[in-house]
């Protein structure tokens, strides 16, 4: 059997790099923050590469190995960061929207909103916002499509409730 | 094309007009670097540690040599041996599914429980060791070891804080892994 040979991470974080950068703001909410969960991501991408053998697509080895590693750097922090009730209530250490431009701000806010959903609802809306299908999700976090679909649900009634505020 | 696809893809162009992201990968590979120079160092210190203590020990007829040999095979294999069975299937994963990984990574954090469980044992078994040898209840020391088991004392107390540290952290993450893991069933 024949094996795709193993892309190089500048291929990959040329192909994936701003789609990641975006995947990483879901996650911290300070530049210093993301740009660190990146480095570790390309650091994770670097040992995985590898052993991709092209069993999946390269998208979903790549959100794959991402998602992972910010939940392996959530659960490194203390324990109130994955308290998921008292997420709303917490001050977002991100950048005041006050002093963006209308457009980052639009961003910023729907970052914000996307940082206060329940962790597996926040990993299924911001792979929908890089136009990832049900079924390349359901890949990515090992959930049905069904499942996918019941979050991605939920993700969007509450975003909407959220940013119409 | 209906409302709320047009509210997915308005959200979907707000998202992606972002900035471009920060180079990164000149830092990865330079780090990745610097863990395998450090990793290789790791283990060549290692083996050249335990090429001199076992020549040491088969070359010298001395008391000292005798209990440092007992130690080796009596304390040092064992948790040796153990430390590499407890590690079993637990390579990281990092290219698995999101579910698989959280599985993977509650099954590290439970052996880092026991590995850490297993370290108080092996830690109170060097200190009765060392205190025995150094009161002379072997018969084969100095009986005026006071120094030698105050200096195990000491050594044995700052591990412990060491191992104290690490057991909080490591049920730490098993619990964060618990509430990852719970999220993701609901």
């Amino acid at each position: 059997m024949q094996h795709t040979p193993a892309p190089t991470l500048e291929a990959v974080l040329a192909q994936y790099g701003a789609s990641l950068a975006r995947v990483a703001r879901t996650y911290e909410a300070t530049a210093a923050g993301r740009e660190d969960l990146l480095q570790d991501v390309a650091l994770a991408l670097l040992k995985a590469l590898p052993r991709y053998r092209g069993d999946s697509a390269l998208g979903t080895f790549v959100y794959r190995v991402a998602t992972n590693v910010a939940i392996d750097r959530l659960a490194r922090r203390p324990p109130d960061a994955l308290d998921l009730a008292a997420i709303e209530d917490r001050p977002d250490p991100g950048p005041t929207p006050e002093s963006l431009h209308a457009d980052e701000h639009r961003r910023e806010r729907l970052a914000r909103a996307l940082r206060r959903l329940p962790l597996t609802q926040r990993q299924v809306m911001s792979l929908v916002l890089e136009g990832l299908s049900h079924g390349q999700i359901a890949a990515v976090l090992g959930l049905t499509e069904n499942n996918v679909a019941v979050r991605a649900n939920r993700a969007r009634t509450q975003l909407r409730q959220w940013l119409e505020e | 094309m209906n409302e709320r696809d047009d509210e997915l893809e308005a959200w979907q162009r707000q998202w992606r007009d972002g900035a471009p992201p920060p180079r990164v990968e000149a830092r990865a590979i330079a780090d990745d670097r610097r863990y395998r120079r450090f990793a290789i160092a790791e283990y060549a210190l290692s083996a050249l540690l335990l090429t001199a203590s076992l020549a040491y020990v088969l070359y010298s007829d001395t008391i000292v040599a005798r209990l440092l040999f007992a130690g080796f095979w009596g304390i040092g294999v064992p948790t040796l041996a153990f430390a590499i069975w407890n590690r079993r299937g637990l390579w990281r994963a990092t290219d698995e599914s999101g579910r698989a990984f959280v599985a993977l990574a509650l099954r590290r954090c439970r052996r880092g429980l026991r590995a850490v469980h297993a370290s108080y044992v092996v830690l109170a078994a060097v200190v009765a060791f060392n205190v025995a040898t150094f009161s002379g209840a072997f018969a084969a020391m100095p009986s005026d070891g006071r120094d030698g088991i105050a200096l195990t004392i000491a050594v044995a107390a700052v591990y412990l804080i060491v191992l104290m540290a690490a057991h909080r952290r490591v049920r730490r993450r098993l619990a964060a892994y618990e509430a990852i893991a719970r999220e993701l069933d609901a």
